[in-house]
């Protein structure tokens, strides 16, 4: 199932951000917590992590774009749990 | 609460160190003061060439160095303490991390020395509107690092030579562009008076939870010593200032660790592996596009290229002087490095300098050549 990951609201006031660095690469796969993007907002550089086991499907921004607060930055395939 | 002692002035193994700390040491807060040789250092997300003159720094023999945390470009040299301090990110609510939490004991720990420093901007610290402290963050795996410079007796025309009349306005890029501010240094505001007054006010207590194991030593009288010299109306050293002001910082049980072997090889091979790395330095150097007009060799010359991941591509050179196509093939597909672009422009301009020319003036048009190229 798709899954979103967004740029996160790291403080009441903050609008957006600057993508600084994709730290995966499409068809990778990512663990829940691992970080995928590095985001750059007030001189606080912080580590975007994943929320979902699975893999990356795409990237909706490219680095040194800036993104609105809680826009979709990434999309993730999550993996399905055997049942 | 950790402190670490931390003796080294290498601005690599210094880089290195808090960021071995910041993810080894992940269940404690943690806190070091520490101090480099000269050094410029810049934001993770920053172009150098727009920031600094890299020739003239090559020249002078002062490295550029890439933190991990956002903001902009500092000078380091040893007059300048800097200090770090780590804690979890849940400890702010909401998740929202902020710097007052951080700035707020740094301006106390001031205060309490006597310093009438007080918080200024986003993140800065100021005496009388001169800025005396800068400071950025990492946020990464559940924890914050909070890191700034403390401007004690820094050469500060040097550092507003380097930092604030040479950036350059060729490169267009999203990368972040630093602050230009008015400084002042500590010493000129830390009186013998104010510490002094301060020493009797000191709460022993904060003394007997110093921690000190056999390898953890830190000798924590010292501090006190020097204060007391002060009364003779001796001008403090930043040695004392830096004891001073952790004592003064650092208000709860707390461990002093000196680490070992075991930790500082890796804190050696991180240095020499990222920090000292072109992939680090240059090779992050956010996607750019370059444009220059200038003269060469008293004819006009244009130039310019872009660069993503530190990779030059579209390299074009409009001169009478060069052969426009061997450059663009020597340029592209280049690194973005002074040493590679200081050995292609001689590839460059290999026909153009004929053997009459003396080695003096072949070197002087490379040097031109280089100046307008990053």
């Amino acid at each position: 199932m798709e899954k979103k990951l967004l740029m996160p609201k790291l403080r009441p006031e903050m609008e957006k951000a600057v993508l600084c660095a994709w730290l995966k690469e499409v068809g990778d796969e990512i663990k829940s917590g691992e970080p995928v993007y590095e985001i750059e907002t007030d001189k606080v550089v912080t580590q975007v992590e994943s929320s979902y086991d699975g893999v990356l499907k795409s990237k909706l921004y490219e680095e040194g774009d800036t993104v609105d607060v809680l826009l979709p930055v990434a999309l993730v395939e999550e993996k399905q749990e055997a049942v | 609460m950790i402190v670490f002692i931390n003796d080294s002035y290498d601005p690599y193994y210094n880089q290195a160190f808090e960021e071995y700390i910041f993810n080894v040491f992940n269940n404690d807060d943690l806190v070091i003061i520490w101090r480099n040789s000269p050094v410029v250092v810049v934001g993770c997300y920053q172009n150098i060439c727009r920031e600094v003159n890299i020739h003239a720094l090559r020249k002078a023999g002062i490295p550029v160095i890439r933190r991990m945390s956002g903001g902009g470009t500092v000078y380091h040299d040893s007059g300048n303490v800097n200090y770090t301090m780590v804690c979890a990110r849940d400890r702010f609510e909401g998740g929202f991390v902020n710097y007052e939490y951080f700035l707020e004991r740094v301006v106390r720990a001031l205060n309490n020395l006597g310093i009438p420093a007080c918080h200024d901007r986003l993140c800065d610290i100021a005496i009388e509107g001169r800025k005396i402290s800068g400071s950025a963050q990492k946020v990464s795996g559940g924890r914050v690092l909070h890191h700034g410079t403390l401007l004690f007796s820094s050469e500060l025309a040097l550092l507003d030579e380097i930092t604030t009349k040479n950036k350059s306005n060729n490169f267009a890029t999203s990368a972040s562009e630093s602050a230009i501010c008015r400084v002042t240094n500590i010493n000129e505001y830390f009186t013998p008076d104010g510490m002094t007054a301060r020493k009797n006010t000191y709460d022993e207590d904060i003394f007997k939870y110093a921690v000190c194991k056999d390898n953890e030593i830190y000798n924590i009288n010292t501090a006190m010593e020097t204060q007391s010299t002060c009364k003779e109306h001796v001008k403090p050293d930043i040695e004392a200032f830096c004891e001073a002001f952790l004592l003064q910082l650092v208000r709860e049980k707390t461990r002093y660790i000196r680490l070992e072997s075991e930790h500082t090889e890796k804190i050696k091979l991180l240095a020499d592996e990222k920090y000292k790395s072109w992939e680090w330095t240059w090779g992050k150097t956010p996607a750019f596009e370059f444009k220059r007009e200038g003269v060469f060799k008293n004819v006009p010359i244009e130039i310019s290229y872009s660069a993503k991941k530190g990779i030059v591509s579209d390299f074009k050179i409009t001169s009478s002087f060069i052969d426009r196509c061997k450059a663009s093939s020597i340029f592209d597909g280049a690194r973005f490095d002074p040493d590679v672009f200081e050995k292609n422009i001689s590839l460059v301009l290999e026909n153009v300098n004929d053997k009459a020319k003396s080695v003096d003036e072949v070197n002087a048009d490379k040097e031109t050549l280089m100046q307008l190229i990053m």
